[in-house]
Order: C-alpha cells, then structure tokens, then sequence
C-alpha cells in the first residue's frame, strides 16, 4: 500500500514540475535556516572542544553584593582570597579550577600589530578544559609555587608571532612588557566558548595586579568540575550553604556596606541566563526550550500557509482522481491519510535537500573566518531536531488540504473541482 | 466595477481565505522589516558628532588603588605624550570611552525632575581629540576645573530631557556638593555606535582617577611608532599594563553588532516574501486557468482583452487589500500605543512601504497569469466547454 503511494506521489510531482520546484524551495529553504540555528545553538551550549566535560561543570562568574539600605549593588566575578578561603572549601565538586575574565592586549611584531587576548589560569583549569597539546604540556602547581613566568599558547599566536609551523617551546614571548618561557602550545578553540577560549594563558601569581587583595570582588570565574552530571544539585545546594554563611566582612570601602550577597554555581546555559534574569537561570532553562521552540513554530507558520495554499490548488487538480476512487468506496479516512502520507514524503524530500543544503552554509561558516575556529557540525542530535521539523512541517501543511478534499462530494469531484 | 470586484471575492472568501492570511502574514513582516530599515536608516543619517579618524583608545593600568599614585603617573604620561610629535592632542577619560563596552549613567535633577545620562569625565582637551562641535555656549577649561560648581557640557537630548524649551545655559543641576552648571551643548554625540539614536550625554572635568586616555595622532602615523609610544608610556612605571586600540576600528566592531543581526534578519525575511510571491504565483496561475470557460463567455459577449486582464489583476488586489485592511489594523496600535518608545512617522512610514511592497508584489506576480488568461480565444475557450 504504502509503495503504492510513494508511485503515485512521484507521478504526481513529475506532472507540474513548476509546482514542485515552489514546494521544494520552500520546504528546503524554511529547513535549512532552522537546522543551520539549530547547529549553531548546539554549537553554544553543548560541550565541544575543549571543553568536552561541560555537562558536569558549574561555572560561578558572577557575585553580587547588595546594600540594601542604600539600594546599591556591585556585581563581577570573585577574587582568589575568595576562592582560596571559601570556594576551595567545597567538598562535593571532583576538581575546582579558575580562570580570569578574557582580556586583550597589543603585541608588535615586525611592523604589524597584533590583537592577543590573554587569560590568568591557575593549574586546574588545564585538567578541567581538555586541551589538545600540539606541543610542550600546560603549567602546573610546581610552575606556580616556583614563580616561573611561564606560558601557554594557541596556534594562532605562534603563527602570528614566530612563523606557521615553527616548534617555539622554551622560546621566549614579550606579553605586555613581561616575558614569559613558552611551555606548551594549544590547538586554538572558538571566542563563542568563552570560559575557556583565549590566545594566550599565564599562571595567575604572574599578574600584575595584586591578587592577593582582601576583597572578595575580583576578576576570575570559577570552574567546578562534578565526578558525573548527576552530583551537579549537591555542588549547587552546597555552594549556596556557603553563601549563607559568608561574613559580611567590608574590606575598603567605606561608602558601600553590602548586607546581601547573591551569587550562584551554574550549568553553562544557566550562567547565561543568570546574567539575564538576575537570578538562578538553571531554574529557567525550560522557558528557553519554550521560546525558541515558539520561535521555530512562528518561523515555519508563513511558508506552511503558503505550502497549504498550494496544495490546495494542486489536489484541486486530481478532482477527478478522487471522485473516481470515492466512487469505488475509498473512505475519506483512507484518502486524507493517502494525502498526508504524500506531503510527508515532499517534506522529506524537501529535507534531504536542506540537509545537503545546510552541509554547504555551515561549510562556508566554519571556513569563512567570521567566527575563527569555528566548528559547527551537524550530529545527530541537529539530524534528529531536522527530521522532527521536516515530519511536524509535513503534518502542518498536509492535514487541512487533505481534509478540505476528502469531503468532497463524489458527484462534484468527477465534473472536476468545487 | 470596483464594488462589482469586492462583491465576487467576499462570495468566494472561503476559498480566498489563505491567500488573504498569506497576505496578513507577509504584510505584518514587510512591517517590522521596514520600520527597522527606516528607524536605523534615520539614525544612521544623523551626524555622528565626533571624528573617530586617527584617534587612538589607550587602556592604561598602573595597577595601583592609591589615588596618589595615579596623580603622579598621570603627569608623567603627559610630560611623555607632549614629547612627541606625532601626538595632536589627548585627553584622560573616564573608562566609558566611544565605542567602548563599558558605561557609566548617573542622574541629573532639575525641578524635581531626575534624568538619568550617561557621564564622561574627561579632560579640557576632550574636544579636540573628537573635534566636538558646540551648538550653543563654551567648553570647559582649566581653570574650569577648580571652580566649586562643576561646569557640564549636554547633549540637545538630555537639554530637552532636562529643561524643555528653556534656555539651559547657566541652568544649575544637582544639590549640595553636587551641583554642577550648564555651559555648553553638542548637537548629539553618537558614543556607541553609527545607530544610536539621540541620547542622554554629559560631559564633566575629570577627577584623578581616570587612567584611560584618548589621543588624536597625526594623519599615517605608522605602526612602529605606535609601538615606541607603548614602550615608552609602559616602561614610566612599573607593573603597568597599557593597550591601544583605533577608535575607528571599535567603531566598526560597534556597528556590526548592530548591523549584522539586521542583515541576516532582512535576508532571511527576503526569502520568506520570495516564498510567498512563489506560492501566489502559483496559485493564481491555477486559478485562472480554471476559469477559462468564463474568461470564454465574457469575451465573447465583448470583453476587450485589457478588460480581462484588468480583471484578474483587480481581483487580485481586492484579495490583497483584504489582507491588508487587517494587518494595518494590527501595525496602526504600534504608533497608536507608542511600543518601544519609536517615533510615530517611523511606524507610518513603515506601515506605507510595506503597503507599497505588498502590492507590488501581487500585481508582479498576477500579471502574467492575467495576461495568458487575456490572450485566451473566445473559440477555443467555449469550445472546450
């Protein structure tokens, strides 16, 4: 039966080919801008090089002081005193490792300039992020207790700064006036992971600012590691145990007395969301599910409108077709599902091309340069959310023309039309 | 024959009904699309104010909390900056520079009012690195500097926001200790990118604090020496941190965040409406077709072939008025309602482009069906029948 209808529908499509081309182009286009979003939304929230252990990692980037009397608030990462006396009292997290804030800073190399953006690291973050080493290794808890003015750097900035190719461990690097021995160079990843992602990486004791400093306001963000996704609510609820108890210590400032402190351990899509909304944006991940859902749906409704339309005028064609099969008994149950089946398989046609399709566009932005290292692929997972669209704008386009024509009346469908 | 035109596409409205929601849907598009267009486009055309061209933004770190420290180092950036002669001007800054991310607001009281502006500290050379022109009074001096009310140079936005059509010269802001006098207004002053629209901005003598600077160098001043002007400047003192970047370059990073999404906005809208002028097109060609017997008739009784084609070229633009009644209804609220604080003409505007759009493309995409069907033989057509 159903081999029958895969005939007759391509017998169909191959009738009004000037038809077909509308439906296709407008299915495989529609397809194709929702799967290149979603790859690019699975390219920001999933784990990636090198961050391939984010399902278990909690970020906390933010700590927000509040003087509720004043009504003022200071917000920004934390700083190592906080980390070193509180942070590092957690129990529960397998790894706990920092990194600052990602900066930029001018080197001049043989009469041109370039742009190298630099992050403070303690030794952890090296076993939390899985680097690919091209060559040397990262610096470890012995560098930093020896003070050594090492260094890490990506592709990228050996290419720029000492020839492409070249092997440059042990060499020296000017980073802001300070040299530093290079240890180890790293396979470079994209700016959109932007926890990890830098073009050069030094311990954190070799920064010029005063990392000692007693206030708990700083510049690093903290990375916790759990031993599975499973351990991520114990991190949270004992991360905010120790909010609860932090000392209401005022360090410097005499103008700005905090009597609130909020501050939250996140997934990586919940740290985005907390600095949206201000709060625990784990607990409102659901609602960006929603929303972008919403979005695809109102996306696709325009061209599903107009794939309705001219189905309507294509099935309106095949009057005759259906009077005769209702003459011969065919119910209209069987004939709406004929249909439906029909525009489910120009929708998985119209898939496979936006498929082959989004392959070309991601090609290109992967290697255009607009986004560098960029790695955007299509997994299974974006194949998956694909399919459901294509089958969902299959569904949603085929069920009204279908129904419209199987209640035709026999009579009038074989005179041929309304 | 308009009333005769009506009157046959509300008998058919049933079948008529997609076409006209498809027309709904497109129109509230075109709608959005071209009162963004025209919202920026305005913007854009507005003088920006300031001249990024060979500016320079340097970000200066003397790593040190002591005020009288920074005093110090401040001066000794300066004696070095005014050794060099490919160094116009330059000007200390607080660290909410042009075309940076940072932002510093603080609110203005006048009459009970309490305006809130975004403030640059900065120093009486500010002007000439940005070559700021004055639409009325002066700016500030030195010797402005030690006076106990704070002279203060306004945007024309926040002049209106704060004191209407008064004259706002010599206007005194603020209590206390922090009062601070108008004396000079700017046109507008785009700080953060080529599409802001008109905003709240103040300028104030800076304090001792601000270490970032903006320096306007001669005209190919070239890399080398942009970097002995780093070397030196660092090496004044130690453990601080110094980085340099152009002004029109952040310009351009500024603009593209905003132009960027609309681009991809407008490209993907472009093909939604080439969709839809494909599904039309279709559809009024099968229509039409169907209708030969009639189109038959009617020549036959002395229809002249501009009658048929004016026909179906009517009806089709009945349909899409139809449509169009409804999303006009819809896009007149955002004016009406005053949504996201947009200038009225800008939704109306935006409202009759999208009108013309529309149109436009139904009558391209039902000529040629109209005119095949005007071409029909009244023979041929009856005898089909």
């Amino acid at each position: 039966m159903f081999k029958n209808y895969l005939k007759i529908t391509f017998a169909v499509l191959k009738r009004r080919k000037f038809f077909t081309f509308i439906s296709l182009f407008g299915i495989s286009f529609t397809l194709m801008i929702l799967v290149v979003l979603t790859a690019f939304v699975n390219h920001l929230v999933s784990p990636g090089y090198p961050e391939t252990k984010r399902d278990r990692c909690l970020y906390i980037d933010k700590f927000e002081q509040i003087d509720t009397l004043k009504n003022s608030r200071r917000s920004g990462p934390v700083s190592f005193h906080y980390i070193k006396n509180y942070v590092s009292r957690l129990t529960s997290p397998e790894r706990i490792g920092f990194s600052s804030f990602t900066n930029s800073v001018n080197a001049y190399v043989k009469q041109t300039k370039v742009n190298l953006f630099y992050k403070y690291t303690d030794a952890n973050f090296w076993k939390i992020a899985d680097f690919e080493f091209l060559e040397g290794k990262p610096f470890t808890e012995q560098n930093i207790a020896n003070n050594d003015f090492v260094i890490v750097i990506n592709d990228f900035t050996r290419d720029k700064y000492f020839g492409k190719g070249v092997s440059v461990v042990g060499k020296n690097i000017e980073i802001d006036n300070v040299n530093y021995r290079i240890i180890g160079v790293v396979r470079g990843c994209p700016i959109t992971r932007t926890y990890v992602s830098s073009d050069v990486y030094m311990p954190y004791n070799t920064s010029k600012k005063d990392y000692m400093r007693k206030e708990l306001a700083g510049e690093y963000i903290v990375l916790l590691l759990a031993k599975d996704a499973g351990d991520l609510p114990e991190i949270k609820a004992e991360y905010q145990s120790l909010i609860a108890k932090l000392p209401f210590r005022n360090y410097s400032d005499k103008w700005f007395k905090p009597n609130k402190i909020h501050s939250t351990a996140d997934t990586f899509i919940g740290s985005f969301l907390s600095q949206l909304t201000h709060s625990d944006g784990d607990a409102k991940k659901h609602y960006v599910y929603l929303i972008l859902i919403g979005f695809a749906l109102l996306f696709m409704s325009l061209p599903a409108i107009n794939l309705i339309n001219v189905n309507i005028s294509r099935i309106m064609e095949r009057a005759s077709e259906i009077g005769i099969r209702k003459a011969f008994g065919a119910s209209s149950r069987t004939l709406t599902y004929q249909f439906v089946i029909e525009n489910v398989i120009l929708t998985l046609i119209g898939g496979v091309i936006a498929l082959l399709l989004s392959f070309g566009v991601i090609y290109y932005i992967n290697n255009s340069g607009m986004i560098p290292y960029a790695d955007l692929t299509i997994n299974w997972k974006v194949f998956l959310t694909a399919v459901i669209i294509s089958l969902l704008f299959g569904l949603l386009s085929g069920v009204y023309p279908a129904w419209r024509m199987s209640k035709l009346q026999v009579v009038q469908a074989l005179k041929g039309g309304e | 024959m308009l009333k005769h035109l009506f009157k046959l596409i509300w008998k058919k409205k049933k079948s008529n009904f997609l076409m006209m929601l498809e027309i709904f849907v497109s129109f509230l598009i075109l709608f959005a699309v071209w009162s963004l267009s025209v919202y920026n486009y305005r913007n854009y055309a507005q003088p920006s104010g300031l001249d990024s061209e060979n500016v320079w933004a340097v970000f200066l770190n003397f790593n040190t909390d002591k005020d009288s420290l920074k005093i110090i180092y401040k001066d000794l950036v300066r004696q070095k900056l005014k050794s060099h002669p490919e160094v116009e001007a330059f000007s200390f800054s607080s660290s909410n520079l042009p075309y940076s991310f940072s932002s510093m607001n603080n609110g203005f009281t006048y009459k009970k009012k309490d305006i809130s502006s975004q403030v640059m500290e900065v120093d009486p050379d500010y002007t000439k690195v940005l070559k700021l022109s004055l639409a009325e009074g002066r700016w500030f001096t030195e010797a402005d500097k030690a006076a106990k009310i704070k002279p203060l140079i306004i945007t024309r936005h926040l002049k209106e926001a704060l004191f209407g059509n008064e004259n706002a010269l010599g206007k005194i802001t603020g209590e206390k200790d922090d009062r601070k006098q108008v004396i000079g207004i700017v046109e507008c002053f785009k700080y953060g990118n080529d599409f802001q629209k008109p905003e709240n901005c103040a300028f104030t003598p800076s304090g001792d604090w601000q270490t970032d600077l903006l320096i306007r160098v001669k005209p190919g001043t070239s890399i080398d020496s942009e970097a002995k002007i780093a070397k030196e400047i660092s090496q004044l003192g130690k453990d601080w941190s110094l980085e340099i970047q152009h002004l029109d370059k952040m310009k351009a990073t500024k603009n593209r965040i905003v132009w960027v999404p609309i681009l991809i906005l407008l490209i993907v809208c472009g093909f939604l409406i080439f969709n839809v002028a494909l599904g039309l097109f279709g559809v009024l060609f099968q229509t039409i077709s169907h209708r030969k017997q009639e189109i038959g008739v009617r020549r036959a009784i002395g229809a002249t072939k501009s009658h048929i084609l004016w026909q179906f070229i009517g009806e089709t633009l009945v349909i899409a008025t139809f449509g169009l009644t409804l999303g006009i209804f819809f896009a007149m609220q955002f004016p009406l309602l005053n949504v996201f604080d947009v200038d009225k003409s800008t939704y109306l505007l935006g409202i009759l482009f999208a009108v013309i759009t529309v149109y436009l493309l139904v009558i391209t995409c039902a000529l040629f069906p109209s005119r095949q069907a005007s071409q029909i033989y009244p023979a041929v057509a009856l005898h089909e029948e």
